[in-house]
């Protein structure tokens, strides 16, 4: 049987998504009230899923592949 | 939904498209701080070489500053949608071009995305489906926490069978793309409802501030279209001119220019204020902000096109439309996998996770 302890609360869920999500609408909204280096900041918020998906997926599988 | 992702993602270029497929007449190179044409000049030009016409709207360029745009047609009872383009240098007032765009690979795209060539009940079809798709990402962020409760966060199970390494892309990637599907979706859907609100406003505020026009008879003379703009120009000395309509068009009364001005900030420039010029005196007669509704949809459209950040901002947003295509894509295969062989996947997903709970809630 599982155990109890393995089982994540809400909070957990959600800690990472809640971070990727408060990036995302500062990256949405920042460039739109400011110009120049805001246009990066924005940029580079709304870059963060994007990286994170690709290391959590393509860098797996890249590694998989490396060990066949 | 996937085909309005794969037409979103060249669209997001179509400028650099364009400008790679489509040969353009360059406006003259001149020296900074060079003064611009005389407007009446740039429509005089326009009119010379296009016999016939009206002049429906004459239109500043935000991307390029060197090129006026004039939208003419061959009436004002003409659609204005069935309106040529036509560029004029800003400095010169000499005539450009005036490009065919029906045939562009971007136009086709733009059509296919806004309303599959159906007109409204096309845009109105989307609009409906970007709602569901809106409450297809909020149902996806309720089933997410169950599907999660035993994995940690960003889990990409590569040794498991298909369906459960897909399913794990389909959770990792909608949950991170969650807010950005959400405002692109929602400010789309917004975008669809663009003629009515246009129309709303038409016949609501614009009817309002050309009331005493109403029965007039049609204007003998034309005050210069110069003078009109500099007049509002310095009744409003923070603002600069995005576009104006013409007497006779949509957005204006038979007896005015109406000069629609914008901010300068990233923001303020996406909104509008029309001021209207009696088009015989050259009097200013009117000026207001627009509504709210109409100044909601001016501000959806940054966040849908994504284009007000340059040339990083929109491959952020290249990227994330390519991670949204690939939720839509693992979804599609989980749900047809699914309803082929309800028992047997199940059966499997439960196995995978070796929580039946897991699995009766992960669809």
């Amino acid at each position: 049987m599982t155990s109890r302890s393995s089982r994540q609360s809400v909070w957990q869920i959600f800690a990472v998504p809640a971070l990727v999500a408060l990036a995302s609408v500062l990256g949405l909204v920042g460039a739109l009230v400011g110009d120049g280096i805001w246009d990066w900041l924005s940029s580079i918020c709304l870059a963060i899923p994007v990286a994170i998906f690709a290391v959590c997926v393509v860098r797996r599988k890249a590694a998989m592949i490396g060990t066949k | 939904m996937l085909l309005l992702c794969v037409t979103g993602l060249p669209l997001i270029f179509h400028d650099e498209i364009d400008d790679l497929l489509h040969e353009e007449v360059r406006p003259a190179a001149v020296p900074d701080g060079t003064p611009q044409a005389s407007l009446d000049l740039a429509v005089a030009n326009v009119l010379a070489k296009f016999p016939g016409q009206v002049v429906h709207f004459f239109v500043w360029n935000r991307d390029d500053p060197n090129a006026f745009s004039l939208s003419i047609n061959r009436s004002f009872d003409a659609d204005p949608s069935t309106n040529r383009f036509v560029r004029v240098d800003a400095h010169t007032a000499a005539y450009l071009d005036a490009p065919d765009v029906t045939g562009r690979f971007t136009y086709i795209m733009l059509k296919l995305h806004t309303d599959m060539f159906a007109g409204l009940p096309g845009k109105l079809f989307l609009g409906l489906m970007g709602i569901l798709f809106c409450v297809a990402i909020i149902s996806g962020i309720v089933v997410y926490a169950p599907s999660m409760r035993k994995l940690k966060f960003g889990t990409y199970r590569q040794d498991r069978p298909r369906i459960v390494r897909w399913l794990d892309v389909h959770n990792l990637a909608g949950i991170l793309v969650v807010v950005w599907t959400l405002v692109v979706g929602f400010t789309g859907v917004i975008n669809t409802w663009a003629d009515l609100v246009i129309k709303i406003w038409q016949f609501g505020q614009l009817a309002e501030m050309t009331a005493q026009y109403k029965d007039k008879p049609p204007p003998a003379s034309y005050a210069s279209l110069d003078v009109a703009v500099e007049t509002v120009r310095r009744a409003e000395p923070d603002m600069k001119p995005a576009f104006v309509a013409f007497p006779g068009s949509i957005f204006s009364s038979r007896n005015h220019y109406a000069i629609f001005m914008r901010g300068d900030s990233p923001l303020t420039s996406r909104l509008l204020k029309p001021a209207l010029v009696d088009v015989e005196t050259g009097q200013l007669t009117d000026r207001r902000a627009l509504p709210w509704y109409v100044a909601t949809l001016l501000l959806s459209q940054p966040l849908h096109f994504g284009d007000y950040g340059g040339m990083p901002l929109k491959v952020a947003w290249a990227a994330l439309d390519l991670i949204t295509i690939a939720v839509l894509c693992t979804g599609l295969y989980l749900w047809l996998r699914r309803r082929k062989a309800r028992v047997s996947v199940e059966r499997l997903m439960a196995v995978s996770a070796q929580d039946p709970r897991f699995a009766a809630r992960s669809t």
